[in-house]
This record gives C-alpha cells, sequence and structure tokens, in this order.
C-alpha cells in the first residue's frame, strides 16, 4: 500500500513539474506552428461557411446588397424548381452507379498488377496515366473519341456496318459515358488498393490455401476482406468528390442533351455565375453539404459492419 | 517419395497443393497463367492508353485525314508543322506562363505551410492537439461549393479578381490535404530525436528547421508535386477569379480553343494543343513516378 | 461592290457607310437564364416532349415569373 502510494505521489510529481512550464510551452509553440493553418481555416473555411449560410436566406445579386427573404430560397428549390430536382437525381445517378463502377474498375486493375510480373511500374504508369491528365484535356480527347461519326468508336463501329452510337448527344447515354470517362481516370485509387493489397499477409493466403481454397474463393474471402479499410477510404473519397462533380460535365455537355448532365455542380454554378442569384447559389451548397454529410455518416455507420481492421482474425 | 518431400525444404503447403514434385504439370498450368495475365495486362494497357495514343495521332494528321472512315492511326504524312502552327495561331506561351505564375507560388505556400502545421500536430505534445486536427481533417467533407461564393464576394470587395491572388494566398494557409500528408510523415520520424535536441534546449522552431525539414525531403516533393499537378489541372478556380484573356492559364485557354480553331485543321489543332497541355504532367510522371506512387500509398495506408 | 446578289444587302451596306451612332440595346437582367431557358424549350421540341406551341407558352411563363421574383421594378 504504501510502495503504491509513493509512486503515485510521485507521478503526481512528475505531471504537475510538467504541467507548469513545460506543457504551457509546448501549447504555445503547438498554436504557433499550427496558427497558419489555423487562421487560414478561420478565413477560408469557416467565415465562408458561415456567409454562405446567411447568403441562403438572402436575395442576392452581386451589385445591390443581400435582401432577407426567410426560407423562400430553400422552398422553391425543394418544391418549385424542377431542374433543381433534375440535377440532384443526375448527381445521384452518378454517385449510386458511378462511385461503386469506378471502385470495382480501381480494386480489379490493383489486383491484376499484384501479381508477380515484369514491367509492373511500365503496367501500373500506364493505368495511372489517364488519372493526371488535365481534365480540360481529357474532356477534348473522350469529345473527340466519342464523336458520332468520326469518333474512335463510332468510325470503327460504322464500317462495320452498325449504326453509329449517340454518346454524348443522346440524353440516355450521356451519363453513362461520363461514368466510362471517370472508370477510365480510376489511378490514384488503384493505387491505394494496390499498396493495400500489398499488405495483405501471406500467411492468409497459405492458409486458406490449407483449407482448399481456389483462386475465386480466396479473392472473395481473403483480399477483398482484408482490404475493406482502403476500400472504405476510396469510397469515402469518392463519394465526397463525385457529389461535386463539375469539369467534365460541363467542358463536354454543358449540362447535356435535355439537361441529362446537369449535374448539381453545374447548376449551381449556373445560378450564382450566370443568373447571379447568390443567395438561392448558396442555399443549393447547403443542402449539398448536408447531403453529402448524411451520406458519408451512413457509408461510415455501415462499415462497422463490414471493415476488418488489421489484426482482427479472419 | 513423400517423406523425400518432407524432408526437403518445400513448404507444407506446396506439398498439400501437390505442386512439388510434379514438375511438368506445375510449369505448364503456371505458364500458361501467366501467359494469359500477360496478355490481359497488354490489352487493359492498350485500351487505357488509346485516348491519349488517339490524341496524338490525330494532332499529326492533315484536315481530311481525320475524317477518314475508317480510322487513320498513322497518319502518313506526318504533319508536324500543326504544333508551331498552334503556337502561333494561339499565345500558348503566354498561357503556359500564367499556370506557371500561380503554380509555382501556390506549390511553395503548401509546401511552407504544411510542413509548419503537421509540425505542430505531430512534432510537439499539446493539449487539444489531435482534436483539432480532427476538425482540420473534416473540413475535406465540406464542399467546394459552399465556401466558393462567399470566397468570391471576399475576393471581388478586397479587388483580387482578376488577379492570381484567390489561387496562391490560400495556398500559404494550408490545405488540409497536404498537412494530413505530411502530419502522417511527420508521425514517423522517432521521437528521440527531438526529445534530444530539446534537452540540449533547441527552441522547437529549431528542431522543426534542423531536424524535421532535412528528413522529410521525400514527403515535401511529393506534397509538391501533387500542388503542381492539381494547379496546372484546376479548371473551376480559374474559371470563377478570372475574366481577362490575358490571365487564362492553360486549362481555361484549351478550353477558348475551342471555339478559336473552327476552320480547316480544327480537330488538329486542338489536339496538338491538348497534347502540348498533358506533356508537362506526364514528364513530371514520369520523373517523380517513384516518389508520387509512394505519396499516394501514404494516404491510403494510414488513412 | 455589287450589293445585287442578295436582297436588301443594300440597305447594310449603306447604313454602314452612313450611319454616325451606336446605341446598345438595354441588357436583359436575366438574360443569362433567358438563354438556357431557350435551350431547354428547343430540347423539349427536339425530342418530341412538347408541342412548339405548348414549349413557346411555357417559356413565355417561366421567363415572366422569374422577372417578376428578381426585378419586380422592371416587370410592371
Amino acid at each position: 500500500m504504501r510502495i503504491l502510494d509513493s509512486t503515485a505521489v510521485k507521478r503526481q510529481a512528475i505531471r504537475s513539474g510538467r504541467t507548469r512550464r513545460q506543457e504551457i510551452r509546448n501549447l504555445t509553440a503547438g498554436l504557433l506552428f499550427v496558427s497558419p493553418w489555423l487562421i487560414g481555416f478561420l478565413l477560408w473555411t469557416i467565415y465562408p461557411v458561415l456567409a454562405s449560410f446567411y447568403y441562403g436566406f438572402t436575395r442576392y445579386d452581386v451589385v445591390r446588397s443581400p435582401y432577407f427573404v426567410g426560407l423562400t430560397n430553400y422552398t422553391d428549390l425543394v418544391v418549385k424548381d424542377t431542374s433543381f430536382h433534375i440535377a440532384l437525381g443526375n448527381t445521384l445517378y452518378l454517385v449510386i452507379i458511378g462511385v461503386p463502377a469506378g471502385v470495382v474498375v480501381a480494386f480489379l486493375l490493383a489486383s491484376i498488377l499484384n501479381n508477380n510480373i515484369k514491367f509492373r511500374p511500365a503496367f501500373r504508369a500506364m493505368f495511372f496515366l489517364p488519372s493526371i491528365v488535365p481534365a480540360v484535356a481529357s474532356a477534348e480527347v473522350w469529345r473527340w473519341v466519342y464523336n458520332p461519326r468520326y469518333g474512335l468508336i463510332n468510325s470503327i463501329v460504322t464500317s462495320v456496318g452498325f449504326r453509329a452510337i449517340p454518346w454524348l448527344s443522346s440524353p440516355a447515354l450521356a451519363k453513362p459515358s461520363l461514368i466510362i470517362i471517370n472508370c477510365w481516370a480510376q489511378g490514384t485509387a488503384m493505387l491505394i488498393f494496390l499498396a493495400a493489397l500489398q499488405d495483405v499477409p501471406r500467411s492468409l493466403y497459405d492458409a486458406s490455401l490449407v483449407d482448399g481454397a481456389n483462386a475465386l474463393q480466396r479473392f472473395w474471402h481473403v483480399t477483398i476482406p482484408m482490404c475493406t479499410p482502403a476500400i472504405l477510404f476510396v469510397t469515402l473519397t469518392s463519394l465526397i468528390g463525385t457529389f461535386q462533380y463539375f469539369t467534365l460535365g460541363w467542358l463536354l455537355t454543358e449540362g447535356g442533351p435535355k439537361q441529362a448532365t446537369e449535374f448539381y455542380s453545374i447548376y449551381l454554378y449556373r445560378n450564382a455565375f450566370q443568373y447571379f442569384k447568390m443567395g438561392y447559389a448558396s442555399a443549393m451548397a447547403w443542402i449539398l453539404f448536408i447531403v453529402i454529410v448524411v451520406f458519408t455518416v451512413i457509408v461510415f455507420r455501415s462499415s462497422a459492419r463490414w471493415v476488418y481492421y488489421g489484426g482482427e482474425a479472419q | 517419395m513423400r517423406v523425400q518431400q518432407l524432408l526437403s525444404d518445400e513448404r507444407p503447403v506446396d506439398i498439400l497443393r501437390g505442386k512439388a514434385g510434379s514438375v511438368n504439370n506445375l510449369a505448364i498450368g503456371d505458364w500458361l497463367r501467366r501467359l494469359f495475365l500477360y496478355v490481359v495486362l497488354v490489352v487493359l494497357s492498350f485500351a487505357f492508353a488509346l485516348p491519349l495514343l488517339w490524341m496524338i495521332s490525330t494532332s499529326l494528321k492533315t484536315d481530311p485525314q481525320v475524317y477518314h472512315i475508317p480510322p487513320i492511326w498513322v497518319p502518313n504524312p506526318i504533319r508536324l508543322m500543326n504544333y508551331p502552327e498552334v503556337l502561333t495561331q494561339v499565345p500558348f506561351g503566354l498561357y503556359f506562363l500564367n499556370t506557371l505564375r500561380y503554380a509555382l507560388p501556390s506549390v511553395v505556400g503548401v509546401l511552407l505551410s504544411s510542413s509548419l502545421a503537421a509540425y505542430g500536430f505531430a512534432g510537439i505534445r499539446w493539449r487539444g492537439r489531435d482534436a483539432l486536427f480532427f476538425i482540420a481533417i473534416c473540413t475535406m467533407m465540406v464542399p467546394f461549393q459552399v465556401v466558393m461564393i462567399p470566397l468570391y464576394i471576399t475576393f471581388k470587395h478586397l479587388g483580387w479578381l482578376n488577379s492570381y491572388k484567390p489561387l496562391v494566398i490560400p495556398a500559404f494557409f494550408g490545405f488540409p490535404y497536404y498537412i494530413f500528408l505530411t502530419r502522417q510523415f511527420f508521425l514517423t520520424i522517432p521521437s528521440e530525436l527531438s526529445d534530444a535536441a530539446w534537452v540540449d534546449g533547441c527552441s522547437p522552431f529549431m528542431v522543426y528547421w534542423r531536424i524535421f525539414l532535412p528528413l522529410s525531403r521525400s514527403v515535401l516533393v511529393v506534397v509538391g508535386l501533387f500542388e503542381f499537378m492539381a494547379a496546372w489541372n484546376n479548371y473551376l478556380g480559374p474559371l470563377i477569379y478570372l475574366n481577362r484573356d490575358e490571365l487564362y492559364p492553360v486549362a481555361l485557354a484549351l478550353r477558348m480553343m475551342r471555339s478559336t480553331f473552327v476552320e480547316k485543321l480544327a480537330w488538329p489543332y486542338l489536339m496538338a494543343a491538348s497534347t502540348m497541355v498533358v506533356l508537362p504532367v506526364i514528364l513530371i510522371f514520369v520523373i517523380a513516378q517513384g516518389f508520387l506512387v509512394e505519396g499516394i500509398a501514404l494516404t491510403g495506408i494510414k488513412g | 461592290m455589287d450589293t445585287s446578289a442578295y436582297v436588301g444587302l443594300d440597305f447594310f451596306i449603306k447604313s454602314a457607310l452612313e450611319a454616325e451612332e451606336l446605341v446598345p440595346c438595354p441588357l436583359c437582367p436575366i438574360g443569362n437564364f433567358v438563354g438556357e431557358q431557350l435551350t431547354n424549350t428547343y430540347d423539349a421540341v427536339n425530342y418530341g416532349d412538347k408541342t412548339p406551341e405548348q414549349a413557346a407558352k411555357d417559356l413565355q411563363d417561366t421567363v415572366t415569373t422569374e422577372l417578376r421574383t428578381q426585378f419586380p421594378e422592371l416587370a410592371g
């Protein structure tokens, strides 16, 4: 008892010795180093977030000062604005179909690269390159590839005798065309998966072989579960990014045939910088924020059920 | 034969699999599988590279060749003149310089701010450090659209529109993504180094400057490369902050060229311009492939 | 210059030589909105969703409502 007492007293003494001088010094030093970020955080994140929340309740074209209108923006959006519904639907389509497609493509590519092959850096480079091509350039290239008469795909298709496929000019095919381009540019996700795949312990594979698993079963029961943290990370970042999808949709189709590619971000840009309805656009931005948070929380909550963190027995 | 195999240093699993000893079956089955793998890889690589190859191929064509069905792959003759002609028709050099004019300062800004903030989050122990870092990470979830409008209005009142300031100055305050990357790296630097320095009486800044920075060359290169490529590819930012043609970076300029090149040779010129826009990024990638791959792996593993 | 090729070309050539003032017409404050709605109208008619008369009527209604909400002092 006495020994415990004295060690406890010693611990208190050490801690209080640290608290006074050392911890205050550490606190000031830490805050000092973090201060550029902190100031930036207040200026470029907190202030705009609060400001746009305020603007969401006003009518504001930049020329005249903001004019308070209460919830009108939000009610107009949700109830009356058909373009808003179309935009939200288009973006949800992209998220629900495009994000899983991209993740699957990236994972499959990484799995293929994970084998023992020569020239792996070369192949890896070929798959990664499309993702660093500037969006503008890839928009021009794909616009040419998808050209209904002379494009790469259609010229081959028509020379064989079929009818040309109207990739970007048909409302039905416009979004799938964009999803294809998205899957083409999955390089960064592929690299993350490659790193995760190489971290899967060999012992698990060997154990499954002893149990008589064939290649497909090994893939499904060992590889994928061990990579679920990486899959979660890629899915979350993909989700957040896809909700803000702008560049390719704008450059290729500018809202698209019959508003088929009028994505949320594009309609927001239109309202803000073409119609100069800043208040309306701010309300849209906040709805987007809430939607993203909801989806992120849903994915994160569900992750407790399907993500295995390292160290857990399979 | 089994006993002999067991006494050899074959792995038990291989023996159970029946591979050990059955050399012929092993060789052919394995060889076929590897051939199949290489075929798949080559086909896929070709498919992925196809749009880019098509871009280069079109940029070397003359006008009638562009519209030929079935498509011509290697134009004959190869019209290299397309490239100089694009450079003269459109002030491409100016657009290149413009892009550099905001990309390079923002790289410098990001390097400074991320390393400072990451050291604050990783190298010193203070109360509330991890909570604040968590908040920093959460800001990555805020869509750009939410901050875009007030930022635009603020910059308008400040008179910063039509300059590169809105694109460069925020970089000097730090972006959470790069702070995250750098911090993960700093966490791997053993604390004995900084502890020893503190015992010797170094201020935290000296520790940062003399110990952490020199050690983190690789992660700083990664952060710098990422930011440069992000700045090079950035479209929405310049779109809303810049209005005058002379200020356009390469991304906006390429979009503008779509309407400039309307007469003959439109598509070859456009593809030549696209190739020139893509080239620097590809060069950077080829040179720094190792760094880039390592950096991306860093985000995935620790994230 | 030979202006007999097109009927009425004469008038434009002469006015370019004679005109002394340039008066820009007042900009429509919701011009971009009108442009976008016009594109939607064309699309609706081209894809057979609406008859041209219906589409034109919808366009007029949408644009007038927008003008009234944004600029009540102009709508009159």
